[in-house]
């Protein structure tokens, strides 16, 4: 059903695997380089955020996802779903989830296309409703995705020129898993993502929210979120940091806990491929969901 | 007995220090004194829907829910919503509040233009005026949301705030009110309108309303009182002593409950003003018994002493009633102790308490004070007048001119009875038609700015009260398919349609509202999806926060939240019933159905009241019949000593069926106090005539001198009584007003009854009671050797004496004319008397008796022509025998009475023997 992800997932995770085991040394000493070049001091919020979107960021990918949601009184509800990216323009992404499991919302799709200087475009595709796909109106950035407690805009790709990164001063911080268990202790730059353009501050969701970087990998390991009014509103944890390739990483395990709707979201990886052959253009285009070929 | 009642008088130091000492402990517990006006007071504790409702309430959220209402005609600018904003967000921040709900986070739905829209009302304050139109237009389009949190016209609006109780704190409710108010306060004069209502309002203003009706209603039962007392009793001194007495008591009583931990509620707040006009008809009775005694002794005595034997008039005359009246009293209150609603339950602790304290200290303050500083010259008694035994009243003022009519009155025995009788049957056909009623809300006046605002919020979104439709499956993801979901929608069409109730929202709504956005916002397609994959894919719309109040995480039960404004108890009952029975034909055998609320809870509690009610009024006539039927020896004084206190119960009720005054938990405690306070009277008035009977055989004459000792203490304590209650008129709750109004009807009523009624009745009994018979002094020399008397015990000697009316004679009195129809047969006490025949040449002395011997049973036994004259030889005393008296009052007596007659058929043998042996020797001689 859908060949190409079939045929290029091990690969991918073999070289996923490989890259830890065998850069790991190179990795060490370029990290060794920036922060010898340029002092951790002196590097301004954009900076490191330069820094992380130049290691991190990658032009195509897929994931396989296994989705727990968590409610207060510890009830949970598991979905497995699947989700493709493809950059189109610089810093411009196109995106296609796809929901497998549980049996209800099989096949349930929704696709994502960024804009430049403009609100996104997303469709929806319901196979119990029919055919078509739902556009969905504008001004969804803030809206949560399906029940989840991720945000639309926390799963895209932002534009870093339209933010005010400010530093703060370093910290030790707190990975938590869904236990609410510290499993890791990172030290980290602080930086404060504010908008800066008028127009995203209009559509999101928060005032700011505080990064958590990572000193050796530049990796974005924890998120707070403050909302529009600057209170406290939810932390994304992410864990089981895996080396893609090169100064690459990824968190195999992402939780997103809400705190003010007391309820937690935990994103299991169980597969990832990072090559443009996994993610065609096509694959972004509405006919391909409403053709069916987006099914496994 | 007397060597009790007469202790404060003998021992006035000991007295003394035992007032401080008792005071001086009880004080510290006003401090720990609490005041409960909590909704669980309310509740039975035995009400079974109460599991459930704690369950359901812990999945599915509070029903404890306020809702800020706002209103403003430039609602919809950007300057109003962003102070409504603000206040969303000042409530989200309160520490109890588990939720809150308002345009800012309540889900909208919409199609656009063939786009779905997915949001929140307000996704934060729009921008520019086309947002706020937008969001304006995405409000008022919503089923989930017009009625709920906006308006038909849109210019109201409402934020719902869910709250979580602190068990620790006993006050939350008020707190959770203040720091509600507090949140909506800096924003709320933006608004034209901005009023929370809810649990913590409605328990706030008991507290507040609480705190003013004690501040207005003592001081007004106090100055009612002593006004009252003076009009009544023309002693300033009189005034002195219910005051000092009924503040002694009361805080001996709250200290009490202060340490017993027994808080003050809505009902106990009349306590006060109840203490302070029952307490003093104790005062006034024990005052007007020291006035009499004054009257009774010679002026020459010191004054010390004549207070000293006026103060011991006054308790030999009034100590037993004192104690029967109090302990009956408290036995009224404390028969709503079984009570299953604690409010009632409360009440009953602290009024038995108050009057219980109040009674002990009336029985050692007064004696002790009138015995040091009781005047010496009553005002009331018109020596001209004498006694009250003539036929002037002995009385002035206008006691005086009562006592003349009710006499009057009194003339017409049949009348009397016959229209007792009619009232009786038209107040018991009303009676039937009498409500229960439960409400919070209904407890407030109708012009109560909280019952208006409640009211405004129903009219013009929907009614404050909110109960639960709970369905549970056994099957999994029961409510994921359609037919379940189809059977809440038409739960909510059945709601709609019979219009009772305002609104009922749930998950049906949520996904019907998904589905016809679905399709372009078609009205017609506002049903549940047609397949379970529908569902489960438009479940992914919301947010399982959007959720929780309506359905479980896995899908085997539901909650549909209906909301109303229905404030009577019995329309609200008869509409859930209509509902359950609907639910359950349309649920069918494999769903569970449980409706349940605390405002439903409260109303349930409505039947309990009744029961309660019915309870304590029947256990508290039970004692009273068995307590007055010992101490009279007499089942028939029993019974007539219920009647004043039954009259007036049914009046009460007849009026509240007439005037449509529900029962509620204030109404519902009138007839239980109307006893209490009615059988003081009674047993006054009784223990009088009892008193009286022993010293005339004539019954009239006994009752007029009962009324002219009792009327002024039962006319002035029943005006000081009903004025007293009629002050509760001036309380903010109608529950106390209408108690008020009812106790004032029942005393007046039972005022006419001891006054009127009871007498008539009298007229037909003879009364005598037990302490009387002890003390009656008869030669137990006379008993052992009568005839009369052979072969019975004491106990039955002395019901036999009682029967009887003592008879003094003088030397030379004729007690019988020859020729004359007589039924009386006669003991000889002391003295002696000669049977002597009237024949053509004079006289023919035939016998003389002597003590113990009896005459006259011939007459006794048959009616018939007395043969002989029977003349006193000496001064003496007889006991009269009336056959037909014997007759009736032995019915009860079976035993006596066959003794008696057993005895007089001896007598009447010997006499024939004797008659026969004389009849004999004359033959023979």
């Amino acid at each position: 059903m859908f060949p190409i992800l079939g045929r290029s997932f091990i690969p991918a995770v073999a070289l996923a695997l490989s890259a830890v085991v065998v850069l790991p040394l190179a990795a060490q000493s370029q990290a060794q380089t920036q922060s010898q070049n340029q002092t951790a001091p002196e590097m301004s919020g954009r900076d490191i955020m330069d820094e992380v979107s130049g290691r991190h960021d990658r032009p195509y990918e897929t994931e396989d996802q296994a989705m727990t949601l968590i409610d207060d009184r510890g009830n949970t509800e598991e979905r497995s779903l699947r989700r493709f990216a493809r950059e189109v323009e610089d810093d411009l992404y196109r995106y296609l989830v796809v929901f497998d499991e549980p049996a209800g919302v099989h096949g349930v799709a929704l696709l994502t296309w960024q804009n430049r200087g403009a609100s996104d475009d997303q469709w929806m595709y319901l196979p119990a409703y029919g055919r078509e796909m739902k556009r969905s109106a504008d001004g969804g950035k803030r809206n949560y995705f399906m029940g989840t407690d991720f945000a639309f805009e926390d799963m895209t790709s932002e534009d870093r020129s339209k933010f005010r990164y400010e530093r703060q001063a370093d910290e030790m911080a707190e990975i938590k898993d869904e236990n609410g268990e510290t499993v890791d202790t990172i030290d980290s730059f602080v930086v404060d993502a504010y908008p800066k353009d008028e127009e995203l501050a209009a559509e999101t969701g928060y005032e700011y929210r505080r990064l958590y970087i990572s000193k050796d990998r530049y990796f974005i390991r924890r998120i707070d979120f403050y909302d529009r009014r600057g209170r406290y509103l939810k932390t994304q944890h992410s864990r089981d940091m895996v080396r893609i390739e090169g100064e690459t990483w990824r968190a195999n395990t992402t939780l997103m806990d809400n705190d003010k709707q007391r309820h937690k979201t935990l994103i299991r990886v169980e597969g990832r491929e990072l090559s443009e052959n996994a993610v065609p253009a096509r694959m972004f285009e509405q006919r391909w969901v409403t053709s069916g070929r987006y099914l496994r | 007995m007397q060597t009790i009642l007469t202790f404060g008088l003998r021992h006035r130091w000991i007295t003394l220090i035992f007032l401080l000492l008792v005071t001086a402990l009880t004080a510290p517990g006003l401090e720990k004194l609490r005041v409960d006006t909590s909704f669980d007071s309310l509740i039975s504790d035995s009400d079974p829907t109460k599991v459930t409702y704690e369950a359901v309430k812990r999945e599915f959220g509070s029903d404890n829910t306020t809702i800020v209402y706002v209103r403003s005609d430039d609602l919809w600018t950007e300057e109003r919503l962003l102070d409504l904003e603000e206040m969303h967000y000042a409530l989200e921040d309160l520490s109890f509040v588990e939720k809150v709900e308002s345009l800012f986070n309540v889900r909208s739905i919409q199609d656009r233009n063939g786009m779905i829209q997915s949001s929140t009302v307000l996704d934060g304050v729009p921008f520019d005026r086309e947002g706020i139109e937008e969001a304006k237009a995405r409000a008022l389009y919503s089923p989930l949301v017009v009625g709920n949190f906006i308006s038909e016209d849109g210019f109201a609006t409402a934020i719902n705030v869910s709250v979580t109780k602190d068990p620790a704190d006993p006050d939350f409710d008020r707190h959770a009110y203040q720091a509600i108010e507090a949140a909506i306060a800096p924003h709320a004069g933006s608004f034209d309108e901005v009023f929370q209502v809810g649990p913590p309002r409605v328990n706030h203003e008991h507290m507040v309303n609480l705190f003013a009706d004690l501040s207005l209603l003592v001081p007004m039962s106090l100055g009612l009182l002593i006004a009252i007392i003076v009009l009544f009793l023309r002693s300033g001194m009189a005034t002195v002593f219910p005051v000092l007495t009924s503040t002694l008591g009361l805080s001996w009583a709250f200290g009490l409950m202060g340490y017993l931990g027994v808080p003050i509620n809505i009902l106990s707040a009349m306590v006060p003003s109840l203490v302070i006009v029952i307490g003093s008809t104790e005062d006034t009775h024990m005052l007007s018994g020291y006035l009499s005694g004054l009257g009774q002794d010679g002026e020459t005595e010191s004054r010390s002493e004549r207070r000293r034997r006026a103060v011991l008039y006054m308790m030999r005359h009034l100590g037993l009633p004192l104690i029967l009246t109090s302990v009956t009293t408290v036995l009224g209150f404390a028969a709503n102790g079984f009570a299953e609603m604690e409010l009632v339950r409360d009440f009953a602790i602290a009024a038995s308490l108050a009057i219980a304290t109040n009674a002990v200290v009336t029985l050692l303050v007064i004696p002790l004070m009138l015995s040091v500083l009781g005047p010496l010259r009553s005002r009331l008694h018109d020596p001209e007048t004498g006694d009250g035994g003539g036929e002037g009243t002995g009385l002035r003022g206008p006691v005086g001119w009562t006592l003349v009519a009710v006499r009057h009155i009194g003339t017409y025995p049949k009348t009397v009875i016959g229209v007792t009788i009619v009232v009786m049957a038209v107040c018991a056909t009303f009676a039937g038609q009498t409500k229960v009623s439960n409400d919070p809300i209904s407890y407030f006046k109708q012009e109560h700015p909280l019952v208006a605002d409640v009211n405004t919020l129903a009219d013009t979104l929907s009614g404050m009260e909110i109960f639960y439709i709970n369905l549970v499956s056994t099957a999994p993801d029961a409510f994921g398919q359609p037919e379940n979901l189809r059977k809440l929608a038409a739960i909510k069409d059945y709601i709609v349609e019979d219009g009772r109730f305002d609104t009922a929202l749930s998950i049906a709504d949520h996904l019907s509202m998904v589905n016809r956005e679905f399709h372009g916002g078609d009205p017609g397609m506002m049903v549940v999806p047609d397949t379970p994959d529908l569902v489960d894919q438009y479940l992914l719309f919301f947010q399982r926060a959007d959720l929780e109040s309506y359905v479980s995480a896995d899908f085997r039960r539901v909650n549909m939240v209906v909301r109303h404004n229905i404030h009577e108890s019995h329309a609200l009952k008869q509409a859930v019933a209509d509902l359950e029975s609907r639910v359950n034909e349309i649920a069918g055998p494999d769903l569970t159905i449980n409706i349940v609320g605390q405002n439903l809870m409260i109303n349930n509690a409505a039947e309990d009241l009744i029961f309660a009610q019915v309870q304590s009024v029947g256990l508290l006539l039970v004692v009273i019949f068995i307590m007055m039927s010992l101490v009279y020896t007499s089942l028939t004084g029993g019974l007539l000593s219920l009647v004043p206190n039954v009259i007036p119960i049914a009046i009460v009720f007849g009026v509240m069926g007439l005037f449509d005054i529900p029962l509620n938990p204030g109404t519902a405690t009138v007839a239980v106090i109307a006893i209490g306070i009615a059988i003081d009277d009674t047993i006054h008035l009784l223990s009088t005539y009892a008193q009286e009977s022993r010293r005339t055989p004539d019954r009239a004459l006994a009752i007029r001198r009962t009324l002219a000792h009792q009327a002024i203490p039962a006319v002035s304590t029943s005006i000081a009584l009903m004025a007293g209650f009629l002050v509760l008129q001036g309380s903010t709750f109608a529950i106390i007003a209408q108690f008020g109004l009812l106790a004032a009807i029942a005393m007046i009523a039972a005022l006419v009854a001891d006054l009127i009624v009871t007498p008539v009745l009298m007229s037909f009994v003879r009364l005598v009671g037990l302490d009387e018979i002890l003390m009656l002094q008869i030669d137990p020399k006379v008993i052992d050797n009568s005839p009369l008397f052979a072969d019975m015990n004491r106990y039955q000697v002395r019901k036999a004496i009682l029967l009887s009316e003592i008879v003094s004679f003088k030397a030379g009195d004729r007690l019988v004319q020859q020729g004359t129809v007589g039924r009386d047969m006669y003991l000889v006490l002391s003295g002696s008397v000669a049977v002597i025949k009237d024949g053509p040449g004079g006289g023919t002395e035939l016998a003389t008796f002597g003590q113990g011997e009896v005459l006259g049973e011939v007459g006794f036994v048959r009616e018939q022509q007395r043969t002989a004259n029977v003349d006193a030889v000496s001064d003496g005393e007889m006991l009269v025998f009336n056959a037909e008296t014997v007759r009736r009052n032995m019915r009860l007596y079976p035993h006596i009475a066959n003794k008696l007659n057993l005895n007089i058929a001896r007598i009447l043998g010997d006499r024939l023997a004797d008659t026969s042996t004389r009849l004999t020797r004359a033959d023979i001689s």
